[in-house]
């Protein structure tokens, strides 16, 4: 009684101690750590801009009114909504085309246009040049035009304002009405926010989805309807739709399970204690993985929920293969060897490099780990032992599985055939579009390609990356870069691109033009030579002659903007990684109407790489290398315990054939249903695998007291194959890729491995250990 | 009841009186505004020639053009300078149609929407809404004052930007014309620039339909 008091003090320190540890937890949701390491230049460029890229980052609002009547209302909404969203530290950025909006930003590009002008050369500043530029000024002054050309002449004669703003003005531009930004039907007010946090971090996505609808829902109401997309709210929308699902589905397994369970054990007491090691090893994982990596993964959360239906099975084999007054000797050892071999599948999805799914194998393995020593050491002392009269009852489940090995040819033959199609499918067998997990995965739906195509962020799809050591030499690098992208522009293969050195030219650049600007008195009297026969008065062009002292002592930096809306563009364009893995500037490319062109018209510039932030597929690569490798070192760590455990090399051959036919055959039926495997497959197969190993162990391992597997070792092992199909059928009906991924393989693979280790695992009659 | 109450009774009285009569001074200068623009927007379509001279401290003196105005009800203005540079702006609706101004040595045409420019938006409107009698529009942008200094058998009245950003720039606009035509269209900018717009209306053409 003293070591009951102890085992079971012991679980309740253990457990207060866990609650208190993931009660302190942070979820994250950064959906990129499920994303493999990049392996090349270009890929670590692709996956940081799919993290913290601009394109990630954008929510696109719509406003629609009912008719173009409504409009002006839209109109307003818009306005609030932006004023709202300026005031709100979440955003970076917003824009809805109000005129007045961008006032600072205007100052910074006027302040700095002697240096950011491609024509400011000696040539423009010369008595030449000047007179130039006086009889330009000069007509533009008597034209109708005047009163927009006014209020900054006396500054800049020169006209390097308007220089400046055609080289920013982006390719296309929403129409203006009502003071805002239209969609083309006049209908929808449009506005474009920036998130502060990286698009795929959910949480803070969330957050910023429910402040958009707050700010929208502050005003009035009218007959206005609001429309968001991006790719952050597809984040936040199917993270939703994963939650409802995983409720449902969860509840709908439990009590389906439930009734099974009730149905063949008759012990509702059973079926109340069963939750003890399933509860406390899910949390004892949750725990570790909290210690371990301070925060937990919301995916992992999500996967180490399906841990139930692998802990729930220590339950049953515990219950169902105890025997009152008997040494239960192989009853612990065949537990032990489980979670041993369970665990090898596990530590295989922790090699993988996948830092989410590191999480995942770290908290799979914790979990049943825990969950086996609580059904070994105190489910014995609340449950009694099944009733004898139940086992009787299955007589016909035992008779069946011994006839079972007479199928060991066909099942062997059936594995053979599953492995020459997984070989004959080879380069088609993994899905490497992964548009499953591909953050910039489109919205489905005509408004997102509505508000895309109105906004001229339909094609946010191209980015040409300059590299170099420093930020100044990426900046540099990108200059070589605007001749030949002005020549696409004009052979109409791409509609526009945004360079930063545009906003930041090279230190060289500014040195150049710094010295194209004359010194004052020289100005001044090259001025008035210049306007001596013009209607210009010379005088009234001192402040032009101020700005120009002022420029040849400014140095343009990317601080320089900082707090506007143009710094902000700038962080995302220039990339700066540190002294040792250099810096990259990023030109975006719009309108692209001929890749192949562009492609063609960088393939030889050096530190130069084109990356399409919808090709996923670059990432992932060597996904299937790495895929394979982990499952071969899943496989051989199995086949090592039961070496060093067992010692039995022909239980060893009879075990490990049982797991990799099932796996074979579970892969391939997978693909003979769902075409092409994706991670999600994946690391669901691991699991699969997981619960196989113990199938075939416990109807495997060699008992020196029986000649062959015992009928209540048969019960137990069938009891779990079928409560792990029912949970895991539950999933597989969801409408949610990923819950429908993991739940379709592990449904497969439970009652494959449980066929499959009854014809080849369980030892026949004649060959019983002497 | 002493005097002194009676007294300031009456000077309350006086005060009434006189709120009363401003009022209604008020009211007339309305009525005038509402008449005056009735009678504007009963012409639905305009022809006249008109010179513009402009005052600037960039110029060493004034520039003069000249060339006609069109405008037709309700909302097309078209503004062809003929003199001394060729030049045509055509606003219709929120479309405005530039051509002629070179701009760094060549012609061009451009199209953009009048809602793109607010502060041209409201110089544009200043004319287009008076010819087209539409009072609410001009005051959309303007605060509209009857200037009483109008001749007899004249009009002038005075407005002033509503908008801040305008004001800046703008400090009003005076406008003359008697009945149901404008003569002159005055912008005095805040830097202390004029632009004077003379109107002398054309008959319509008689060829046209």
């Amino acid at each position: 009684m003293n070591r009951r008091a102890v085992r079971w003090g012991a679980w309740l320190l253990g457990v207060s101690a866990c609650a208190v540890i993931v009660a302190r937890t942070t979820i994250v949701t950064d959906i990129t750590a499920f994303l493999p390491g990049p392996s090349t230049r270009e890929q670590a460029l692709l996956a940081e801009q799919l993290r913290d890229g601009v394109a990630a980052r954008v929510i696109l609002i719509g406003i629609e009114a009912v008719s173009t009547e409504q409009a002006s209302a839209a109109a307003k909404r818009s306005q609030q909504v932006a004023a709202a969203l300026r005031n709100d530290a979440r955003f970076a950025f917003v824009a809805n085309g109000e005129p007045n909006s961008f006032i600072a930003e205007r100052d910074r590009l006027f302040d700095a246009r002697y240096l950011l002008s491609a024509q400011v050369t000696p040539q423009r500043f010369s008595i030449d040049g000047l007179r130039t530029a006086a009889v330009e000024l000069e007509a533009l002054l008597r034209s109708s035009a005047a009163p927009l050309i006014k209020p900054t002449a006396a500054r800049d004669p020169t006209g390097e304002l308007l220089a400046i703003a055609a080289a920013l003005k982006p390719a296309r531009a929403p129409v203006t009405a009502h003071g805002v930004w239209f969609d083309q039907d006049g209908r929808t007010a449009l506005l474009l926010a920036t998130t502060r946090a990286p698009g795929f971090d959910v949480d803070a996505q969330s957050e910023a989805v429910a402040a958009i609808q707050a700010a929208y829902d502050t005003s009035t109401r009218e007959a206005l309807t609001l429309h968001l997309t991006g790719p952050g709210v597809f984040a936040v929308q199917s993270r939703q739709a994963i939650q409802q699902d995983a409720r449902r589905l969860t509840l709908i397994a439990t009590i389906a399970v439930s009734l099974l369970l009730l149905l063949v054990l008759r012990s509702p007491r059973f079926l109340l204690w069963a939750a003890l090691p399933t509860a406390t090893g899910v949390l004892a994982g949750l725990a570790v993985i909290s210690v371990v990596f301070g925060s937990i993964h919301g995916v992992t959360l999500g996967f180490g929920l399906t841990l139930i239906g692998e802990a729930v099975d220590y339950a049953v084999y515990v219950q169902v293969q105890r025997q009152r007054e008997r040494d239960n000797t192989y009853l612990w050892k065949g537990l032990w060897l489980a979670v041993l071999t369970s665990s090898a599948g596990f530590i295989a999805m922790m090699l993988s490099g996948f830092a989410g799914l590191v999480q995942l194998g770290l908290m799979s393995i914790v979990g049943i780990a825990v969950a086996a020593t609580i059904a070994r050491f105190c489910l014995p002392d609340v449950l009694r032992p099944l009733d004898p009269s139940r086992q009787t009852l299955l007589r016909p489940l035992a008779r069946f599985a011994q006839r079972a090995p007479r199928w060991r040819a066909a099942v062997l033959l059936l594995g053979a055939a599953s492995v020459v199609l997984l070989i004959v499918r080879g380069d088609r067998l993994w899905n490497d579009e992964l548009a499953a997990i591909s953050p910039l995965a489109r919205g489905s739906g005509e408004m997102d390609a509505r508000l895309r195509q109105s906004t001229g962020l339909g094609d946010l799809r191209f980015v040409l990356a300059a590299e170099g050591a420093t930020i100044d030499q990426t900046l540099a690098r990108a200059e070589t870069l605007h001749d030949r992208l002005s020549e696409l522009q004009a052979r109409g293969a791409i509609a526009g691109f945004d360079s930063p050195a545009f906003l930041v030219p090279s230190a060289t650049t500014q040195q150049t033009r710094r010295e194209a600007l004359p010194d004052e008195s020289t100005l001044r009297a090259r001025l008035t030579a210049a306007l001596a026969n013009s209607a210009l008065r010379a005088e009234a062009f001192e402040p032009f002659v101020a700005d120009v002292q002022r420029a040849r002592g400014l140095t343009i930096t990317p601080d320089y903007y900082a707090g506007t809306a143009l710094g902000q563009r700038l962080a995302a364009q220039l990339v700066e990684r540190g002294a040792t893995s250099g810096a990259a500037a990023l030109i975006t490319l719009t309108g692209v109407n001929d890749a192949a062109a562009v492609g063609a018209a960088f393939n030889n510039a050096s530190g130069v790489s084109l990356i399409d932030l919808t090709d996923v597929q670059a990432l992932v690569a060597d996904y299937r290398v790495r895929a394979a490798w982990v499952a071969l070192g899943g496989g051989l760590l199995i086949v090592l315990i039961l070496a060093v455990q067992l010692r039995n090399a022909r239980a060893i051959t009879r075990i490990t054939a049982a797991v990799a036919v099932s796996i074979a055959i579970t892969t391939a039926a997978l693909v003979l249903l769902e075409g092409r495997l994706t991670l999600f497959h994946l690391v669901a197969l691991l699991l699969a695998a997981g619960v196989g190993s113990n199938y075939a162990l416990f109807l495997g391992m060699p008992r020196d007291n029986e000649p062959t597997t015992s009928a209540s070792v048969i019960l137990s092992v069938t009891l779990a194959a079928a409560t792990t199909l029912i949970a895991f059928a539950a999933l597989a009906m969801s409408a949610t890729p990923i819950l429908h991924m993991i739940g379709i393989t592990v449904a497969i693979g439970a009652p494959v491995a449980l066929l499959v280790s009854m014809a080849l695992a369980v030892p026949s009659m004649n060959e019983s250990v002497a | 009841m002493n005097w002194s109450s009676i007294i300031s009774r009456r000077r309350w009285l006086l005060a009434a009186l006189g709120c009363a009569l401003l009022q209604a001074q008020a009211r007339s200068a309305d009525d005038k505004l509402t008449q005056l623009f009735s009678e504007l927007g009963a012409r639905r379509e305009r022809h006249a020639k008109f010179v513009e001279r402009k005052f600037s401290a960039l110029l060493k003196g004034p520039v003069e053009s000249s060339g006609t105005l069109v405008f037709r009800a309700p909302d097309i203005l078209e503004k062809r300078t003929v003199e001394p540079q060729r030049e045509s702006v055509r606003i219709e609706g929120n479309t405005v149609t530039y051509e002629g101004a070179p701009v760094r040595g060549s012609t061009q045409k451009r199209t953009f929407a009048l809602s793109d420019a607010p502060q041209l938006a409201a110089l544009v409107e200043s004319l287009r809404a008076t010819l087209a009698g539409d009072l609410p529009a001009l005051r959309r942008h303007y605060e509209v004052s009857w200037n009483p200094s109008g001749s007899a058998s004249g009009w002038q009245l005075t407005l002033v930007p509503n908008d801040r950003a305008l004001r800046d720039a703008v400090a009003k606009i005076e406008m003359r014309g008697a009945g149901g035509e404008v003569n002159a269209l005055d912008i005095v900018e805040a830097s202390g620039d004029l632009t004077l717009l003379s109107i002398t209306p054309l008959p319509a053409p008689a060829a046209r339909r």
